[in-house]
Order: C-alpha cells, then sequence, then structure tokens
C-alpha cells in the first residue's frame, strides 16, 4: 500500500533509445591516437543522422520470466525518435515518441497518446530498473565527458583500447564510465557505467559486430545490472538501415495515435 | 463544647468541624471503611484515567519523537509537494535559519533533516525507500528520540557511513546489523550516485514510514550523497515543555516574517489523518471512562449515604439535645467533606505514587503479550500519565461529591420528628 | 446433645429482612445494579472497540481469509501486477463449496500513473466487485460526489471514482477523462482511458490522495489479467471461523490442483495480529480495574449494611439462634440482594448495550462530517454471555462481601454484639 513510486515500463525500453539513436561511426584512421581523439572517432561514428532499425529486446526477469519484444523504430539525431512494438500480439501498436526531453506513450486500448513529464522519470518514480537518464542524456560522449586512455587489452579475441571518461558536467546521469574500444573497428566493446561514488551500476558488453554500410556496428547488446544481479536485458538488431529515408512526419503526436 | 452554641441552637464552623472530626474518630471503623472505600475508588480512578490519557499522549509523543518533532519549517512549495521527495524546494542556508529559530522564545531545539527519495539493493532485489539525513552532533537527539528505537546494533556516528534501517526492511532483504546495502539514488543535478552503507542498527518506531519503508543516515553523507551541499529540505523543532503551541507558532512566524520563502507547519498539520484516528480512539474511549466515573460517583456516593442513613438515631439524639436542624445538616456535611477529602487523599496519595513509578519505569506490554515472534525485539511500553489536573481535579471532585451526599440523608433524618429518629432502626 | 428439631425459616427472615430496611436494601441492591450494569455495557464496550477495529481491517485489508498467489505477499509493497492471480474462475466455485463462506471477494490493487491536465501522478488503482463488496469495502459510502462507476464501460469509457485529494491535485472533476498507465501483469506497457463518475474520500486524507476505485472488469482490462485478481478475500459468517475455513480452503485447493496459492486467514497476517495483540493486554489491564471498582462498591455496601447491624445480630444470638445459623442468615440476605440488583442490573446494562448496539456511537472527530467507509461508528459488541458474567459476578460478590461481616457477627459473644 505505501508504494509512494510505481512500476512503468518494461525495464530499460528507454534506454534502447539512446543504445541505438546515439552510436557508433566507422573511421579507418589507423595512427594511435590520443583519448579524445578515439572519443570523437566513436562519437563520429555513432552520430547517425537518420536509421530506421528492427529489433528485439529480451529481458530476463529474476524467477525466470522472459519477455520477448519485437520493434521497429526510427531516428533523426539525438533530438527524434519513434518505436513500436510489433510483437507480441499484447504489445503490438504500443509507440513511443521521444521529442528532446519529452516523451509520450500511445497504447491502443487507451486511444490517446499520454505525455509523461521529464520530472516524474527522474526522480525514479517508476520504479525498478528503469532509467530515464539513460534516455534523456547526450549521446555525444565527448561533449560530455574528459577521457583518459588507460591501456590496450584484448577482448573476446579483438585489441582494444580502455577509455576512462569522466563527466564534463555535474547533470550527466553516469558521472564515469569506462569503455573498452576496438582498435580497429572503433566500435565498443563492453562499457562499465559508475555512480558518482565509482560504484559499478551497469555493465554493457557489445557483440555479434557486422560490417554495415561501410561501417562495423554491434548487433547485439547485453546489459547487466550490478544492483539486480538476476535481471537482464539484451538487444538483437536484425535490421539496421542507416540513413535511411526517415520522413519528418513520423515524429508527430498524430502519427503517435494513428500510426501513419 | 462551648454551652452557648448549645443554646442559640447554632455552632460555629470551628465547632463543627472539631464535633465532626470526633464523631470520625469516635466510630472507627465506620470511618476507616468509608474512607477506604472513597481512597480506593478515587485510586481506582486517577490509575485508569492516568493510563488512558498515557495512552494518548504517548501516541502523540512518539509521532512528535520519530516523525514530525512540534513543528517543521520547510522552503515554500516544499509542503505541498512532499509526497514526492522534491530536492528543489530546499533550505539553502539551514544553519543560519536554526540558529533564528533558536532565538525564538519557546523554542528548544532545532535539527535540519534532508528527505530524498532512493532504492536500496541488495544486488538482486531492489526497492524505493524513503532516506533521511539526520544530524548527529549537537542536534537531531535533542529534537527526535531516534536513539530510543534503535532495536538492534547501535546509533549513527557523525561521517561515518552507515545507516539504521527500518525493521521490516530489513526483515525484506534478510539484514541485520553488521551488513550492508546499496544506496542508489540521482543528486540533484540527476547523475547517479551509488554507496554501499553498512547497517549500524535497525529502527523499529511502530511507524510504518519507518519501520517499512524507511532509512536514515548521518546529514553529511546524505548531503554528499545527493550533492546539496549544506542545504536540508527541513528543519524540524522541538518546543520547550509546557510552551503553548499557538504562542510559539505565532512567535515563529513573526521571528521568520522577513523571510517570506519559509513556511511553518505544526505537527497537527503534517499528520492530519493520525489525528483523526487518534480522535476516534477519544470519543470510543471518553464513553468507558464515563462509565467509570459513573461507577466511582455512585460507589463513593452510596457509600457516604448508607453511612449517614444509619445514623438517623444519632440525629434523632442531637435533636432531642437541641441540634438545630441547619447544625445537623452543617455537621454531616463536614464530615461527609472530611471523609471525602481524607479518603481521597489516601487513594490520590497512593495512585500518585503507583502511576509515578509506572509512568518513569513503563508497563511492558511486550511480557503481556505472551510469546509471540514479532521478529525484533520491539519493546512495547506503556506510560500513564503524571497529570496533575487529573489528580487534583479528581480529589477535589470526591470531597464535594461526599459532603452532598452525605446532605441528603442528613437533610431528610432532620426533617423528622426527634421521637421517630429515636426509634429508626 | 441430641441434635433437636429445629425449624428455623431462614429464607423468610433473611427476606423479611430486607424488606424491613428498604432503603437500605435499595441502596445496596442499587450497588449492586449499578455495578453489575456497568460491566455488563463496559465488557460489551471494549469488544465493540475490539471488535470495530478487526472488522475494519479485515473488510478493506485481510477479509477473513486471503488468498494471493504464491510469493505476491513478499514483494506485496510494490503491487506486482505479474504476481497477480489469473484464473478466477477455477478458485471462485471451489472457495464457495465451503458452507461457511459468505462472501468471495476478488480485489485488484495496482500502482498506476494517472495522466490529468498536464501532469502525471502515481496513484493506487483499486479494482473490486462494486456490488457485492457493500457491508464490505462499502464503495458507496465513499461517495461524496457524483455516483459509483458503473461496470462494462457501456459508452466505450471506463468509468473511475478518484479520491478528493488526487481531485484536487489533478485539478479533475466529473466528467473528466484521465489515462490510466500501469504495468501489466505481463509486464508490459497498459493504459486505460476513463471517465471519473464520482470523486469520494475514505476518510483518510493521504489515501485519498492516491485512491481510485473502479469495477474489477475495468482493471483486469488495464493490467491484462482476464479472469484474475491480485487477491481474494474470503469471509466467513463469524470472525473466529478463519483458522478453519483456512485450512479447509487449503486442503480444497490442493485436491483440486491448485498449488501455487497462499491462504492465509486474518489471524496469520502480521500487522493487525501485532496490534490486536499489543491491545489485548491493555484492555485486560483496563477491565481488571474496572471489575476492581464494581467489586468495590458491592463489597463496601454490603459489609455497611451487615455491620451497622451488628447490635441486632447480638439480639438474635440472645434470642437463641446460633452463630452459624447468623451467618446463614447473613450470607442468604446477601445472596437476595445480590440476586435482586444482579438481575436489574444485569437487565438494565443489556437494554443499554444493545440499544446502542442498534443506534451505535460516532467517534469520528468533527472534521469528519460523513459516513466513511472506515467506519467510525462505533458499536457495543453485547452478547448474552457478558451480562450472565457480570450479573453473576455481582451475585458472588455481594455473597462473598456478607461473608466477612458474618464472620465477624459470629465472633463476638452476643453481650459484646449489643454493646458495639
Amino acid at each position: 500500500m505505501d508504494n509512494r513510486f510505481i512500476r512503468l515500463t518494461p525495464s530499460n525500453i528507454l534506454f534502447v533509445f539512446v543504445l541505438f539513436f546515439g552510436h557508433w561511426t566507422t573511421d579507418e584512421s589507423s595512427a594511435q591516437p590520443t583519448a579524445e581523439e578515439i572519443l570523437r572517432r566513436v562519437d563520429e561514428n555513432m552520430t547517425i543522422r537518420t536509421a530506421r532499425t528492427r529489433a528485439v529486446m529480451t529481458i530476463t526477469y529474476r524467477g525466470g520470466d522472459v519477455r520477448e519484444l519485437e520493434f521497429n523504430s526510427w531516428g533523426i539525431g539525438t533530438e527524434k525518435s519513434f518505436l513500436e512494438f510489433v510483437s507480441p500480439a499484447r504489445d503490438a501498436g504500443s509507440r513511443f515518441l521521444r521529442l528532446d526531453d519529452n516523451m509520450w506513450i500511445f497504447l491502443p486500448r487507451a486511444g490517446k497518446s499520454v505525455r509523461i513529464q521529464g520530472h516524474m522519470l527522474r526522480q525514479g518514480l517508476m520504479g525498478s530498473d528503469f532509467s530515464y537518464g539513460d534516455a534523456s542524456e547526450n549521446p555525444s560522449m565527448s561533449e560530455d565527458y574528459d577521457a583518459v586512455l588507460e591501456r590496450s587489452d584484448t577482448l573476446s579475441g579483438r585489441p582494444s583500447l580502455v577509455l576512462y571518461l569522466t563527466a564534463k558536467r555535474k547533470d550527466v546521469s553516469y558521472p564515469s564510465r569506462r569503455i573498452w574500444v576496438d582498435s580497429e573497428k572503433w566500435v565498443p566493446l563492453k562499457e562499465e557505467r559508475f555512480a558518482r561514488s565509482g560504484k559499478l551500476l551497469k555493465t554493457a558488453l557489445m557483440s555479434d559486430i557486422r560490417e554495415i554500410g561501410g561501417r562495423w556496428y554491434p548487433f547485439r547488446i547485453d546489459l547487466n545490472n550490478a544492483l539486480q544481479s538476476e535481471t537482464k536485458t539484451s538487444l538483437q538488431f536484425l535490421e539496421l538501415d542507416f540513413n535511411a529515408d526517415v520522413p519528418d512526419y513520423i515524429f508527430t503526436i498524430r502519427h503517435l495515435e494513428s500510426g501513419t | 463544647m462551648p454551652s452557648d452554641d448549645l443554646i442559640a441552637g447554632t455552632i460555629g464552623i470551628g465547632t463543627t468541624v472539631r464535633i465532626a472530626w470526633r464523631n470520625l474518630a469516635r466510630s472507627r471503623r465506620r470511618t476507616l471503611l468509608t474512607a477506604s472505600t472513597v481512597g480506593f475508588a478515587v485510586f481506582l480512578l486517577e490509575i485508569l484515567t492516568a493510563m488512558l490519557i498515557g495512552i494518548e499522549r504517548q501516541s502523540f509523543d512518539n509521532l512528535i519523537n520519530y516523525q514530525t518533532a512540534h513543528a517543521k519549517v520547510y522552503a515554500d512549495g516544499y509542503f505541498e509537494n512532499r509526497d514526492e521527495l522534491p530536492l528543489n524546494f530546499m533550505l539553502t542556508s539551514p544553519d543560519k535559519t536554526e540558529a533564528l529559530i533558536r532565538s525564538v522564545d519557546g523554542v528548544a531545539a532545532t535539527t535540519s533533516r534532508l528527505a530524498f527519495s532512493a532504492q536500496l539493493s541488495d544486488g538482486a532485489d531492489q526497492i524505493t525507500s524513503l532516506g533521511t539525513g539526520i544530524r548527529i552532533r549537537g542536534s537531531d537527539s535533542d529534537v527526535f528520540r531516534i536513539k530510543e528505537a534503535v532495536v538492534d546494533g547501535s546509533y549513527l556516528e557523525e561521517g561515518v557511513e552507515g545507516m539504521l534501517l527500518g525493521v521490516s526492511l530489513a526483515e525484506f532483504f534478510d539484514v541485520k546489523s553488521g551488513d550492508y546495502l546499496t544506496v542508489l539514488l540521482k543528486t540533484r543535478d540527476g547523475a547517479y550516485e551509488a554507496l554501499d552503507l553498512d547497517i549500524i542498527g535497525l529502527l523499529g518506531t511502530g511507524f510504518p514510514a519507518i519501520d517499512r519503508n524507511g532509512f536514515l543516515l548521518p546529514l553529511e553523507i546524505a548531503q554528499e550523497m545527493l550533492d546539496t551541499g549544506g542545504e536540508a529540505t527541513e528543519i524540524a523543532i522541538r518546543f520547550q515543555p509546557y510552551a503553548s503551541e499557538a504562542s510559539v507558532i505565532q512567535n515563529l512566524s513573526a521571528a521568520l516574517g522577513d523571510q517570506s520563502n519559509l513556511e511553518i507547519k505544526t505537527w497537527e498539520e503534517i499528520e492530519e489523518d493520525f489525528l483523526a484516528l487518534v480522535e476516534m480512539k477519544r470519543t470510543a474511549q471518553g464513553i468507558f471512562l464515563s462509565i467509570f466515573v459513573i461507577m466511582a460517583i455512585v460507589g463513593i456516593t452510596n457509600t457516604i449515604v448508607m453511612a449517614t442513613y444509619e445514623r438517623t438515631r444519632e440525629i434523632g439524639t442531637l435533636m432531642a439535645m437541641g441540634f438545630r436542624a441547619s447544625g445537623i445538616r452543617g455537621l454531616f456535611l463536614v464530615e461527609g467533606a472530611l471523609t471525602g477529602f481524607v479518603g481521597g487523599a489516601i487513594g490520590t496519595v497512593f495512585a500518585l505514587l503507583v502511576v509515578g513509578y509506572f509512568a518513569s519505569t513503563g508497563i511492558d506490554l511486550t511480557a503481556l503479550y505472551g510469546d509471540m515472534d514479532i521478529g525484533y525485539p520491539i519493546k512495547d511500553m506503556m506510560y500513564p500519565a503524571m497529570s496533575m489536573t487529573l489528580f487534583a481535579v479528581s480529589w477535589v471532585m470526591t470531597g464535594i461529591l461526599s459532603a452532598v451526599a452525605s446532605l441528603y440523608p442528613a437533610v431528610r433524618a432532620s426533617r423528622l420528628r426527634p421521637a421517630t429518629a429515636l426509634r429508626y432502626v | 446433645m441430641p441434635e433437636l428439631e429445629r425449624n428455623i425459616p431462614f429464607w423468610r427472615i433473611s427476606w423479611r429482612n430486607t424488606r424491613r430496611n428498604t432503603r437500605r436494601t435499595l441502596l445496596t441492591a442499587t450497588a449492586v445494579a449499578v455495578a453489575v450494569a456497568s460491566m455488563t455495557y463496559a465488557i460489551s464496550h471494549i469488544d465493540g472497540i475490539m471488535n470495530s477495529i478487526l472488522d475494519t481491517y479485515s473488510k478493506t485489508e485481510s477479509g477473513h481469509v486471503r488468498i494471493r498467489k504464491e510469493g505476491y505477499s513478499e514483494r506485496d509493497r510494490s503491487l506486482p501486477a505479474h504476481l497477480g492471480i489469473r484464473n478466477l474462475s477455477e478458485i471462485m466455485p471451489v472457495v464457495e463449496m465451503n458452507e461457511s463462506v459468505v462472501a468471495v471477494l476478488p480485489r485488484i490493487r495496482a500502482a498506476v500513473l494517472v495522466d490529468g491536465v498536464d501532469s502525471n501522478r502515481p496513484g493506487m488503482l483499486l479494482g473490486v466487485d462494486l456490488d457485492a463488496e457493500e457491508g464490505y469495502l462499502n464503495p458507496s459510502a465513499m461517495v461524496t460526489s457524483g455516483r459509483l462507476p458503473n461496470p462494462g464501460s457501456p459508452a466505450g469509457f471506463s468509468e473511475l471514482l478518484i479520491g478528493e485529494g488526487m481531485a484536487e491535485r489533478l485539478d479533475a472533476s466529473l466528467g473528466d477523462t484521465l489515462t490510466l498507465l500501469t504495468q501489466t501483469s505481463y509486464r508490459s506497457l497498459g493504459a486505460l482511458r476513463f471517465v471519473v463518475t464520482g470523486i469520494g474520500t475514505t476518510g483518510l486524507s493521504a489515501l485519498d490522495s492516491r485512491l481510485m476505485l473502479t469495477s474489477i472488469d475495468e482493471a483486469q482490462l488495464l493490467i491484462d489479467l482476464e479472469d484474475g485478481a491480485t487477491e481474494i478475500v474470503v469471509f466467513a459468517a463469524e470472525p473466529d471461523e478463519a483458522d478453519v475455513l483456512a485450512a479447509d480452503l487449503i486442503s480444497r485447493f490442493e485436491s483440486a490442483g491448485l498449488d501455487d496459492l497462499e491462504v492465509l486467514s486474518w489471524t496469520e497476517q502480521g500487522p493487525l495480529v501485532k496490534m490486536m495483540d499489543s491491545t489485548r493486554p491493555l484492555m485486560g489491564i483496563i477491565l481488571f480495574i474496572l471489575l476492581l471498582m464494581a467489586s468495590l462498591i458491592i463489597v463496601n455496601t454490603m459489609m455497611m449494611t451487615v455491620m451497622e447491624r451488628t447490635r441486632e445480630f447480638g439480639m438474635l444470638a440472645a434470642l437463641g439462634l446460633r452463630r452459624w445459623d447468623i451467618a446463614r442468615l447473613i450470607i442468604l440476605e446477601g445472596l437476595a440482594i445480590g440476586f435482586v440488583g444482579a438481575l436489574v442490573g444485569g437487565a438494565l446494562g443489556t437494554a443499554v448495550a444493545i440499544w446502542i448496539s442498534q443506534i451505535g456511537i460516532d467517534v469520528s472527530a468533527a472534521t469528519t462530517n460523513i459516513d466513511v467507509p472506515f467506519k467510525s461508528i462505533m458499536y457495543p459488541n453485547w452478547t448474552l454471555a457478558y451480562s450472565l458474567a457480570s450479573a453473576l459476578l455481582g451475585m458472588l460478590t455481594a455473597v462473598l462481601a456478607s461473608c466477612y461481616p458474618a464472620w465477624r457477627a459470629v465472633r463476638k459473644t452476643p453481650a459484646e454484639a449489643m454493646h458495639d
């Protein structure tokens, strides 16, 4: 009775937005770069003008329940994104629209879109492992973080450079991160996200790296929440279409509510 | 007995009292019986009332001691949105405000607190809970009695990263003092912060908001985690004992008048619902108490009336000796009053002793539960109230009641002709 | 010495004695009567208080027996819809087979996000069978304006009653539509539009600022729990039957193959048991003091009645009555007075208790001036046993109280007694 806060979304739906309307590009430059350069390259790689994708998100809950959600999504830069579930049947037709800090949700049964206030989300009101910060953060890491090259490493058989990132401002969700960047493909292979105290909160592992449209891109992302060890989220891209033609009407409330 | 009194048929007050006293002393057994009955009735009444007042006072006291203090000062806008535990209505210089408040007449102590929403996690489970940063040295325990609610482990220490955890939360995570939990929150600016905090102690206050959902940590740790600098969400105020709440609030408003960005809320305003519940309980108890008062009145009246009736013959004798009706009435009035006051005094003294003893040590209700497993050793103590008003009022009322009670049969008897009265068995 | 044929009409003498001095007898009997009446009512009153706590709690929270899915209770603070019951139609008939069951009420509690005009608020949705809940959750007593929601969303909209505090914060009024978002039982996002048909109060403002009430069908729709509920509360005719009922339901579920349910009688649900257990010793102390007071009145009056008559007893002894005869007379007189007093007192107490339990006592504070489901009318809980026990106790005390002066009377020689 006394739960002041509510659980709302399936975990990390919004996390998805960032993960792929943010990142990764390829640049064939090969000279040993500085940490700042590495980060900028990763950013360039990731900063996609427009994209259309199809993906499956799998959430494994404590106790063994598994949910598989398939969705299509469209994005322009970092400001606009739109997502629509296609399966399972009970989630099909649920759509999400994000324009900068604003978010709308449309569920077919309600027949009307709902605007979710940023402050409701930011306060952790949604409970569980949800994090609005993941969604609203600036995907350009070089804008938000100062980088230090820690060392080189080998991860999953790939040569990688380990960067330690420190936030430039106080309002960045994760005050520090550590990323393993494939030093040939300029794709992040692993990412650790830390709290202000330096405590590890989340670990992301990127795999299934394929070449697409002249750049390397991870087709699978596994996310672990250190504070909820038995809940796991993974994202598998089925289709990725970078620089696709994404018309503006997609990112309107009308489209959100009508689907056309 | 001065003879002129007798001849005139009237006797002075002093004489009346003297005769009355001698009468009482003469039939010692009857006096003893009457007075002890009166005393015992008063004793029982006072004990019961002290208990009922005590229970009610205690529930208020607990509320004040653990949750609301006597009043709280917030930044304007906080109170309305307090459900959401916002961090954007902060007291920017709590120390200065506290100093100002402490200078107000009737204020005994103040302390700053910082309430926030956080997630507690043991690595597998995560629960939204209510964190409160409390100032350890030189304040929180001057206002609140959190220390007394620590049921396992010990109280917080200044600057030490640790927490006091509500017992139900501890039960949920299956942890005890010495273990740790991770506190996850967002700073005011929106960055994640997480710390493993040792559980220094467990809290069993009896209030669900704390026991079921809350944890406490040193203020400076909370401020550091939330990155709020020296700011706080509230200043809790304890008033001087016996200070009039209304006047202290008035003084406070006057003192803080030029700081219109602050609002003062009394504990009654903070906990409306609780008060409504207590009010219900009070009515139900009031009815019960009035039954008890009726019994006490009947007991006392009955005793005195009987004692007086039995002396109809004596009244006849007095009248035969030339006493006037008014003299007799006066005599019995005084005898009744003496019995009542003396009996009442004895009862009251005993009640004072018993109530005084339990008011300081408390009655351990847990011992009366039998073997009940509530998981943690929360002691349920009941403290009767040492209310001087109660004792004074019941004592005086007993005296008056006894006097009046003895008057009625005396009046009746004094209206009889001496001969009739003398024949009375 | 041969036993002489003695024929002392003890009863007649005692009875005559009581009538000889009617005033004294009346006083004594009154004392007994008042004590017995007070006790009868006071016990009923205390029982009524305990009952009303139990009643409110069982009707709003615990039921007499509560059925949940295994694992729900442990996490009930987050109202996990995914741990809801999904087979009401299988469970309900099994429960109803037990003959002591008088009500089976499925309920859904869900944490929701309410989308009002330009603002989101967290809320708690309660979905219940609105008709069947009359007399239990009493939804109709909550309504302060508008009406209760109807099930079945006839006009396409589901209907909703919201708490006054919620209405105020959302700035919502009757006829407005609200969208409720929640996590469904499949952990998807669910939403439904509701039209506000009523605004109401529970009497607790903290609850009113969050509570939303709708019919269980709509709640099932919202959290995607067809044929389901987050809990089923079951009521027997009497609360005492709860434990037996729970045991019976457990075995019935077992044999029906429904094995993932948690069945708890109210006596096994933590908070209430703790509350009752902490109230009980207190009530015990209070009752004990009450008893002392009642006996005090009786003992004292009886003793006075007898002791004032020492001379009279001396006379009787001088007339040749044996000591034990006198004692017997005194005790019989006590019995007679005690009997009459207890009879009158018991009847009076009973009458008052029954009368007040008909009309009830409004214990709500002046601030809450409306009928609220969280019972603010307190009813004494009278049973015949309370009257009988009080009367018996009153009589017994009267007899015992006359023993001491009787003993005193027989201890003295006639001369001593007559001198007294």
